[in-house]
């Protein structure tokens, strides 16, 4: 069906330069949570959902290309959405099984992703059994192998990207709740930002190398400030008052389960070790709070997006 | 192709794209013409994507179509193409089926005669973003290539740039949905709908024309996204189930619940292990392949909603209101719902099998009614729709007052009755379950659509 469909000329070019992370326009609050999971991957991954063809996937590549600028071996691997169960979870080694007659494991996507990013996009059109498995591995951070004669266990402590469109099929709510974030990408409208998405984007592709030198102090400087926040996360410490502030949000909201409260403590933790803080304030709350309930709080069967985050917007401004 | 066959913007589109072929090609319209653009566009790029039938692409390949360096399409319509391809493609290119120019056939290729240098100012990427808003577009990807095809323009000193990114960038993407403020009049009255329509399409026509007029309602209100409903086409997609019955699935080296035995597999496993000991290998239990199968999950409702005039506001309204506590439930039970409105002359679709709630709230709230009920061909498309699914797992409602009063070519009177009851049969063959819901207008009468549930064995 491929080659009906599709005719190629295309041959496998040398890699370009990805996007830089700073350049990205628009988009904030997906850009922040990312910077976040990169500052503590318990926060357990960001789920951002809308329209397509507004630079989420050149935001998490941008991201993978930030970490090799500020030096930290963190793996960004992107899902396919065609891929085959052994391509994810790892399978048996054919060659050396054929070859040397011996059983041996080949890791798989997951046991690539360990220790940094796994991007999912569109995870709602992604096979119900894959997503299960990404389920049950990203829960439980031991990707364990019992097939083909093999039995191999491997860590896989990652954090799960997902990308998608509503329109196209929605998401199991079991999913979602395992997103410790979720943010949502819409088309920009403001007619200045889109000017400058088109002037970067063809500035970008008409000159690759020259248009990341040029961001290139931007990209240090962001780099620079992960990695002290990583550093610095462990001292950041969180006032109990604030900690009763966070139950107080997630029992008003109505968020269900323990997850909001403990994600929303970590992201603000996050927030403040990557603004500088050595406490997380009122302020660090507020810019993480909506991205961590949104997905958790009740909904009716046809609440629009914009209605939650209004009554998200509306919990906060009474509480804070 | 000779460049006498195609209109002028067409030609330059094309030279644009000839330059720099990555804003990408979409060709549109008559078959013949567009086949042998394609087949004489093809050579001339060389890395490049070329999508012969857009609607039929996977969205496994969407990625590959995203990062493509150079992509050319051609589909018989816009609509048809999946979102990924119109986005990719900057400029759309439609060939008109014009008898006139097609006499005018010649073989001479595209010649690159060289063009008068223009002195015109490159356009801004400002107004770049002005323009996609007067036409209602709102895409990244669409205002990136629409830049790039500028720039590109501007380079090979091609004039009227601004014309040509009006004529085959944002033109044909144009959306002629009426402003959201006017949802609630909109289902007041019929004629109200097919005049906005009737706008929306005139004005397509002469695209640089009417600007201001474009341009004032666009400020006023933001204009709505874009009207294609297919983002995907139907029967992709959807989340499949696993289980003994469908497509070849994922095969597995010990039998499992809902396994059958993989032939094929097996053989290649087996003959894998013969060519590794070189020898004929007898096979035992342990090498038997399992297999499970796969195919498209999920039960359909479908909502028959008659719109007609006969059923008054009063009806309506409950219909509405029963569509919704339909929804409510189809949508806890993750199920896909489709709208067929009986009304007018013939039965449209409301909308096609989808998922998405949001989609199905906006079909209902802005239904358009008055008019005939034409049943019997409401049927017939909600039996098209169910042939997808298992007839099992298809459940019909009909909301009418069952007062069929327009057949299958259009008659009226006894004719129209005979035709629903045919019709009826073929339905409850494809669907499972039917329930008919009598919304009367006025309560004295008794059952009037006793008949109907009689014809479709319905609850």
């Amino acid at each position: 069906m491929t080659s009906q469909t599709i005719q190629t000329t295309e041959t496998p070019t040398a890699a370009l330069p990805a996007f830089p992370f700073t350049a990205v326009c628009g988009q904030q609050e997906f850009r922040e949570a990312l910077l976040w999971c990169a500052v503590d991957h318990r926060i357990g991954g960001v789920l951002a959902l809308g329209d397509r063809g507004t630079g989420k996937t050149t935001t998490v590549r941008g991201l993978a290309d930030l970490f090799g600028v500020a030096g930290l071996a963190v793996p960004v691997v992107t899902l396919p959405l065609g891929a085959t169960e052994d391509r994810v979870i790892g399978s048996l080694d054919l060659e050396s099984a054929l070859v040397h007659g011996e059983r041996r494991f080949a890791p798989g996507l997951l046991a690539a992703a360990d220790r940094g990013f796994l991007y999912v996009d569109e995870i709602n059109l992604l096979d119900d059994f894959l997503v299960d498995v990404l389920l049950d591995v990203a829960a439980s951070g031991v990707n364990l192998v019992e097939r083909d004669g093999v039995s191999h266990r491997h860590p896989a402590r990652f954090v799960l990207v997902g990308s998608g469109n509503p329109e196209e099929g929605e998401l199991r709510p079991q999913l979602e709740d395992r997103f410790g974030l979720s943010v949502r990408v819409g088309t920009i409208t403001d007619p200045q930002l889109r000017s400058q998405i088109i002037d970067r984007r063809l500035a970008f592709s008409d000159d690759p190398h020259g248009f990341v030198d040029r961001w290139s102090a931007e990209q240090h400087e962001l780099g620079a400030r992960l990695l002290t926040a990583r550093e610095r996360l462990d001292r950041v410490s969180v006032p109990a008052p604030l900690l009763d502030r966070v139950v107080q949000i997630c029992v008003a909201s109505g968020a269900v389960g323990h997850r909001a409260e403990l994600v929303m403590t970590s992201a603000s933790r996050a927030a403040a070790a990557l603004a500088g803080a050595l406490a997380v304030t009122e302020e660090h709350l507020r810019a993480c709070a909506p991205a961590v309930l949104r997905h958790r709080v009740p909904r009716e069967a046809f609440d629009a997006p914009e209605t939650i985050d209004q009554r998200i917007a509306e919990t906060l401004d009474r509480l804070l | 192709m000779s460049p006498a066959l195609l209109p002028e913007h067409a030609v330059a589109a094309i030279r644009v794209w000839l330059a720099d072929p990555r804003c990408g090609l979409l060709i549109t319209g008559d078959a013949a013409l567009r086949e042998r653009l394609v087949g004489e566009l093809a050579a001339s790029a060389h890395p490049l994507l070329v999508i012969h039938t857009p609607e039929l692409l996977d969205p496994e390949e969407a990625p590959r179509v995203r990062q493509a360096s150079a992509v050319l399409a051609a589909a018989a319509d816009l609509a048809e193409v999946p979102r990924v391809v119109a986005d990719r493609c900057a400029l759309v290119v439609e060939l008109a089926h014009d008898p006139e120019r097609l006499a005018r056939w010649t073989q001479p290729p595209l010649p690159d005669r060289p063009c008068p240098r223009t002195h015109d100012e490159p356009i801004s990427t400002g107004r770049l973003v002005a323009l996609a808003e007067e036409y209602g577009v709102r895409s990244a990807p669409v205002e990136i290539g629409a830049g790039r095809v500028a720039a590109t323009a501007h380079r090979l000193g091609l004039p009227g740039v601004e014309d040509l990114v009006r004529a085959c960038v944002f033109g044909p993407r144009r959306t002629d949905d009426p402003p959201s403020a006017t949802d609630d009049q909109q289902g007041s009255d019929d004629h109200g709908e097919d005049q906005t329509r009737d706008d929306g399409q005139s004005s397509q026509g002469s695209s640089s024309d009417d600007d201001s007029a474009v341009s004032v309602a666009a400020a006023t209100t933001p204009p709505p996204r874009t009207r294609r409903a297919r983002n995907a086409p139907p029967g992709r997609g959807g989340p499949v189930v696993t289980g003994t019955r469908g497509r070849a699935g994922r095969t597995v080296s010990t039998r499992r619940p809902d396994t059958v035995v993989a032939l094929g597999p097996t053989i290649a496993h087996l003959a894998e292990l013969s060519a590794l000991r070189g020898e004929r290998v007898p096979p035992t239990a342990d090498d038997v392949r399992w297999q499970y199968r796969r195919r498209r999950s999920g039960r359909l409702t479908i909502l028959v909603v008659d719109a007609s005039g006969s059923m008054g506001r009063q009806a309506l309204h409950r219909a509405k209101g029963l569509a919704l506590a339909m929804l409510d439930r189809a949508y806890r039970q993750r199920d896909r719902v489709a709208v067929v409105l009986a009304r007018g002359r013939e039965a449209q679709l409301g909308l096609p099998p989808t998922k998405s709630m949001a989609r199905v709230r906006a079909s209902l709230r802005r239904l358009p009614h008055g008019g005939g009920t034409p049943l019997a061909s409401a049927l017939l498309l909600a039996a098209r729709l169910a042939t997808a699914f298992d007839p099992i797992a298809v459940e019909v409602v009909i909301m009418t007052d069952g007062r069929a009063n327009i057949g299958l070519a259009g008659e009226t009177g006894a004719r129209a009755r005979e035709d629903a009851v045919r019709a009826a049969e073929v339905l409850r063959r494809a669907a499972g379950q039917s329930t008919v819901h009598a919304m009367s207008r006025t309560r004295r009468r008794g059952d009037d659509a006793a008949w109907l549930r009689a014809a479709l064995g319905a609850v």
